[in-house]
Parts: structure tokens; C-alpha cells; sequence
């Protein structure tokens, strides 16, 4: 367990619940990202909301390039994967967390913090899925 | 003051994401991967993380359901479906299996834009194609309303 960072994890993990708390008390929205990925694209909605989730999408992006600048924190995201793969990937990832509204903070986070059956549900279901596809991955066809 | 708020809840979270290691695929896959307990290589991390965000967020939902409105103004708009329905399981189903593919979920995936790698740029773009597709296939009318008070 060489890579286990449990001090870094705890506090990463509750910066992330206290900006989904804080979402949910200044502007009464769940702070679940591909709902509001998806929010941003939908016809319905007024022009208002539209800026109010990209400014969301905007700070997400800033706020690790300010960590970075002002931190000695050392960060990476190494994407190991031929590019139909990502592409193939991205497209599932989009498509399922619509079909199933939500992903990792909506129902993860939010949805477990409401103590929501139909969260729990889906998020044992990515879970177990992300498990058993990178098991397959790495252990059967990576070998 | 929307926007603004808005904005501060999504600085806060990428600090997050970034703090957390989630921003990174590796760190993700070294969770999921389950077959490495067996050789001691499992990082259990990403449960780590969950734990810090429910401990902190848990309370905070508690106390906004007493709440009459948001701060910012208007309701405070709770999820009201109960139902575990077809779509909730083969969605999430379909979430996980993309996300063990690479180690992007739809946070850690935009938050990550900020590295400005090209595999990043794809996987957002390829992930927008696929809520559009989502848009296209199944007709609003059978869409329930997902959030009202």
C-alpha cells in the first residue's frame, strides 16, 4: 500500500463535501457534476442557471491551477489509455451518468449525504462496475 | 451573487479534487483495482475521500432541511425521486464500466482540463458527445423531473 494517502484523501474529501454542503445552502442546488455538465446543455434553462453552472465548471477548472501555484502540492493525471479507448470511455461515462442522473458526487456525495436508497443503489452499481471493468482491463486483457 | 457562489463552491471543489488525488486516473484505477489486495498493491484512498466528504457534507444537508430557502435566494431544490428503476442501475452500471476504462469520472475529468493535456481535452469532449447522444435517444417526456421541492 505504497500509494495509500490517507491524510490528503480525508482533507481533499472534505473540501469536496463542504462545497457540495455550501452549493446546496448559498444556491439550493445539488452539486452533482454531470448534472450540471448535462444542465449546461439542456434547451430548457433559462440563461441565469446556464451562467450559474458555468461559473461552477469554471472555478473547478481554476481551483487546481491556484492549489498548484500557491502549494507545494504535487499533482498529476496520467491518462494510460490508446485514444479510442478515451473516446469510448468519455462517451459511456456521459451517456450513463444522464441515464442513471448522477455520478460519484451526485449520488456519492450528495445523494449518500441525503441518505437516498435510489443513490446507495447507484452508486454500488458504478462501483461495481468500475471494479469488475478495471479488473478486466488490467488482470485479463493488460495480463 | 448566484454566479459568484457558484463559482466559490466549484474553487473549493477542484482544491478538492486535486488535494484528494482523485484528479488523477492512476490514483482512481489504484482503488478500483481490487485484485491488488492480494499483493498488497490496493490504495484504498478514494474511500478515504468519500469518508472526509460525507463526514463534512452529511451535517450540512441535515441543517438544509430546515432551511425554508437558499441563501442566494429561491428553494432549496432536494432530489424527490425514490424509485430504483431500470434506467438508475444500467446507467450506473454503464458510468462504472467507462470509469474503470480510463479512471475519469465527470469531476476529476473537467477538474483535470487544468493540466491542459490532450487525452484530458478528448475524454471531456467525448463525455459532452455522450449526455448529447443522451439528450437525443431518450425523449424528454419519459424523463421524469428529477429535481422540484
Amino acid at each position: 500500500m505504497e500509494n495509500f494517502t490517507p491524510i490528503s484523501a480525508l482533507l481533499g474529501g472534505a473540501l469536496i463535501g463542504l462545497a457540495s454542503g455550501l452549493y446546496l445552502l448559498l444556491n439550493g442546488r445539488i452539486a452533482g457534476i454531470s448534472g450540471i455538465l448535462g444542465g449546461l446543455m439542456s434547451r430548457g434553462s433559462a440563461m441565469s442557471e446556464r451562467l450559474e453552472k458555468l461559473a461552477f465548471i469554471i472555478g473547478m477548472i481554476v481551483g487546481p491551477i491556484i492549489v498548484i501555484a500557491t502549494s507545494p502540492i504535487q499533482a498529476q493525471s496520467v491518462v494510460d489509455a490508446s485514444l479510442p479507448v478515451i473516446i469510448v470511455a468519455g462517451l459511456i461515462v456521459g451517456f450513463g451518468t444522464r441515464l442513471g442522473s448522477g455520478c460519484t458526487s451526485g449520488h456519492g456525495i450528495c445523494g449518500l449525504s441525503r441518505l437516498s436508497a435510489r443513490s446507495l443503489v447507484a452508486t454500488l452499481c458504478f462501483m461495481g462496475a468500475g471494479m469488475a471493468c478495471t479488473f478486466v482491463v488490467r488482470h485479463v486483457i493488460g495480463g | 451573487m448566484r454566479i459568484l457562489a457558484s463559482l466559490f463552491c466549484g474553487l473549493i471543489f477542484g482544491a478538492g479534487l486535486l488535494i484528494s488525488g482523485m484528479i488523477d486516473p492512476q490514483k482512481v484505477l489504484g482503488f478500483l483495482d481490487i485484485a491488488a489486495i492480494a499483493n498488497g498493491g490496493w490504495d484504498p484512498s478514494l474511500a478515504f475521500v468519500m469518508a472526509g466528504g460525507l463526514i463534512i457534507a452529511f451535517p450540512i444537508f441535515h441543517f438544509a432541511r430546515s432551511q425554508r430557502t437558499a441563501m442566494c435566494g429561491g428553494e432549496i431544490a432536494f432530489p424527490t425521486r425514490r424509485d430504483i428503476d431500470r434506467d438508475l442501475v444500467i446507467g450506473g452500471l454503464l458510468f462504472g464500466i467507462g470509469w474503470g476504462m480510463v479512471g475519469y469520472c465527470p469531476g476529476p475529468a473537467i477538474s483535470a482540463l487544468a493540466f491542459g493535456q490532450t487525452e484530458t481535452f478528448i475524454f471531456v469532449l467525448a463525455m459532452i458527445g455522450g449526455m448529447i447522444i443522451h439528450r437525443f435517444v431518450i425523449p424528454t417526456s419519459v424523463r421524469s423531473p428529477r429535481l422540484s421541492r
